[in-house]
């Protein structure tokens, strides 16, 4: 009786956390044997949303940054920032017929280490933005907006890892070895380091809602899977 | 010194005339590059001049982190001066260094190098198949805009995530410029329903997407589609239906004019006029009142009586012997005498004859079987029960007599009675005999009401007092005398036999005798 209305109370819970877009945690509330059933088509569904999400404000960001601060000659010269933005820890697929031939477990895995390569540099970037005299709010916002999003991804990223594979979470705690990577030492200007930070977000966050996507696709059976 | 400056004007000279065709090609500028479906792309560039000497384009890239330059897969699939890279060849979330090549003879001129991401370029083509159609065609008529994407685009894997837009104009809008482009946002949906679209507008409408947060395609091919005019419907209906309410509108008003009599007459009925017998409307309008008056008395409107002033007697008549014999014996005994007028009465309840003798006086007697005591001369009906008038009881089986008097002017309509009373002929009172009068008045004096049942009694007074009798024929016969202050003579011994002619003949007498009295003679 009591462990009905606990578990009623968690299912409440979870679906009104859903409702707001915040956490997409549900912890596992074992007590007496309930717990939180959300089901795995809407954790992913779920998860989907919050990359697109994030892949759209990091490009609305990236472009605020560009109009506000880098002068035209140097929209060109992406190279700087887009070779900084690859990381070496594991190989990324780099097309369809690559990303096909990957198998859920390693999707999701990739997924899972992208969202825990950005969230501590997202952070820095949001320390350094606010050092700018005239950075827009909005800018500010946006990266504020997406960190802690992303910190909601991770969460839910854990809990299908933990729902599909049906193993435990497995963290990569291998941050040091790649922020000295990320971060150009020849870089002197704060504002193009800050610009290449946003363009690789911004594709990394691109990779996410794909893998995510192809995920959710390889589970339903249907013919069309453009209704996401 | 004036020899340097001229030989480097003729250097200069000599250099000039040095034909360009020598030198490089023109720097080709690389002008867009696109991704349909985020599985190929392909790069554009328009070569500079040319300088009259054929020039080769080659397009090399390599990608980053990797040294290896490799030039492109495709020079022909997507036209001149471009590059097409194919599904193999494409990778995304990797920077291409892109560079073009123009040389000719002379040399080789380099492109600025531009570097693409894939996911950087996506445009994809528009939407295919739209169609318009119009639903709901009766009271809510909306459009239902369908398409389906373009093919080449992968949705089926959740590669691409394609959303859509669609604008719609109306193309004969009122004022003479075009009508302005509607946009809507139709998500990740295939299909789009607009409402309220302008009855008998004709609209024209686009649909286009993007890819991702990629770039918009452009505008599909625009389909059209018409709305069907219901206001004009709904006109036509108004129109007939105010036309055949205006008809027939016109033609009752039409009909009420002609008949406005007949109309007037039914709405407002004419007041009925009074119904007196013998009042002439067309008298009071011609405004005579002495016609009027004159129309109403002369129908024997009430009063005046016509009593002839010779009358003077009464004649009662007893048939007691035999009543049916009598009945019939008493009319057969004079027949030369008098018109008898027989009437069997229909009555069952009594056996009565009527008959009435008319005198010389004209004075229809009629007069019936039996009666009891007395004559009574008075009609008592008229007076109050507080007077003398106990007679009623002994009218039941008693004899009733009743007087008729022949109205001269009208017809013998009066002739037949039904039980009536013993009426007072005055000259103030009426006779109020059979039914077919009106019963008027009656003004009878109480006098009259005082009279009582008297056979011999003495007078009483007043002028009209019938109970004075003034001779006994027989034993049937009275007279009766209308009242006076002379006294009675009694007569005896008359003939019975014939009684009538002694009376006739008596009278004469009487009347010379008694100048002032008036007797009546009633066969008893």
């Amino acid at each position: 009786m009591y462990s009905v209305l606990q578990g009623c109370l968690g299912l409440l819970f979870c679906s009104i956390h859903g409702l707001l877009g915040s956490a997409l945690d549900c912890p596992d509330r074992d007590a007496g044997g309930t717990r939180c059933s959300i089901s795995v088509e809407k954790l992913l569904d779920r998860a989907i949303q919050h990359a697109e999400l994030i892949y759209r404000v990091s490009e609305e960001a990236r472009t605020l940054f560009e109009q506000m601060f880098i002068p035209f000659s140097f929209h060109a010269q992406q190279s700087h920032g887009g070779h900084l933005c690859t990381s070496n820890i594991f190989p990324i697929p780099t097309s369809k017929s690559e990303v096909q031939q990957i198998s859920d477990k390693w999707l999701l895995h990739s997924v899972l280490i992208l969202i825990q390569f950005w969230i501590d540099p997202l952070v820095e970037l949001q320390a350094s933005l606010d050092r700018y005299d005239n950075a827009p709010s909005d800018l500010l916002n946006k990266t504020k907006w997406m960190s802690t999003k992303l910190m909601n991804l991770e969460q839910g990223v854990l809990v299908l890892i933990r729902k599909m594979l049906e193993e435990g979470s497995l963290e990569l705690h291998n941050n040091e070895s790649v922020t000295p990577y990320l971060l150009p030492t020849d870089m002197v200007e704060h504002v193009l380091r800050d610009y290449a930070m946003l363009s690789c977000f911004k594709k990394d966050a691109h990779k996410m809602e794909t893998f995510l996507k192809f995920l959710k696709c390889r589970q339903t059976n249907r013919p069309s899977c453009s209704i996401l | 010194m004036w020899g340097d400056t001229t030989q480097a004007l003729a250097m200069m000279f000599l250099f000039s005339w040095i034909p360009h065709y020598q030198s490089a090609p023109g720097q080709p500028r690389i002008t867009s590059c696109r991704s349909p479906e985020k599985e190929t792309f392909t790069c554009w560039w328009e070569p500079g001049s040319s300088e009259g000497l054929p020039t080769t384009h080659r397009l090399f890239y390599n990608k980053e982190r990797s040294d290896k330059v490799l030039e492109c897969p495709d020079y022909h699939s997507a036209g001149n001066n471009s590059c097409f890279f194919n599904k193999a060849h494409t990778s995304i979330w990797i920077i291409y260094n892109i560079t073009i090549v123009a040389s000719n003879a002379n040399g080789s001129t380099f492109s600025e190098p531009l570097e693409v991401d894939v996911m950087d370029i996506v445009q994809p083509h528009p939407p295919e198949n739209l169609t318009v159609t119009v639903v709901g065609v009766e009271d809510n008529p909306y459009f239902l805009v369908q398409w389906e994407a373009p093919h080449d685009t992968d949705t089926r894997s959740g590669w691409v995530t394609l959303k859509y837009e669609v604008r719609v104009k109306l193309e004969n809008s009122r004022q003479d410029q075009a009508g302005e482009w509607e946009v809507y946002g139709a998500g990740k949906q295939r299909e789009l329903s607009i409402y309220s679209p302008q009855p008998g507008g004709k609209y024209s409408v686009q649909v286009r997407c993007r890819l991702d947060q990629g770039l918009w395609s452009e505008w599909s091919p625009a389909a059209f589609i018409s709305v069907p005019n219901i206001y004009l419907k709904e006109k036509s209906v108004v129109i007939f239906t105010a036309t055949t309410s205006a008809f027939i509108f016109l033609l009752t008003v039409g009909i009420l004019v002609i008949k406005r009599k007949h109309v007037k007459h039914c709405l407002l009925p004419p007041v009925p006029g009074p119904k007196i017998k013998g009042f002439d409307a067309q008298l009071l309008k011609a405004e005579k009142s002495e016609d009027l008056f004159n129309a109403l008395t002369s129908k024997g409107f009430p009063l005046a009586p016509e009593v002839p002033d010779h009358v003077d007697y009464l004649v009662v008549v007893d048939n007691e012997e035999d009543p049916e014999g009598t009945g019939t014996k008493a009319p057969q005994e004079h027949p030369e005498h008098q018109k008898t007028h027989q009437h069997s009465s229909s009555d069952p309840a009594d056996e009565f004859h009527y008959s009435y003798l008319s005198t010389e006086e004209q004075l229809n007697l009629i007069h019936t079987d039996r009666w009891k005591r007395s004559v009574f001369v008075s009609d008592c009906q008229y007076c109050d029960p507080e007077t003398t008038c106990g007679t009623r009881q002994t009218f039941t089986g008693g004899a009733q007599t009743t007087l008729q008097r022949p109205e001269r002017d009208e017809g013998g309509s009066h002739s037949t009675s039904g039980k009536t009373k013993l009426k007072n002929f005055d000259k103030d009172t009426v006779s109020t005999g059979p039914n077919g009068l009106e019963e008027y008045v009656d003004v009878t004096d109480r006098q009259d009401c005082k009279l009582k049942p008297t056979t011999e009694e003495e007078e009483e007074g007043g002028e009209e007092n019938y109970s004075k009798v003034s001779g006994v024929y027989c034993d049937s016969v009275l007279v009766l005398q209308k009242g006076s202050s002379t006294p009675i003579q009694t007569l005896t011994k008359k003939n019975c036999d014939d009684p009538q002619k002694k009376i006739k003949g008596e009278k004469p007498s009487t009347v010379k005798d008694l100048s002032n009295t008036q007797d009546y003679v009633g066969y008893v």
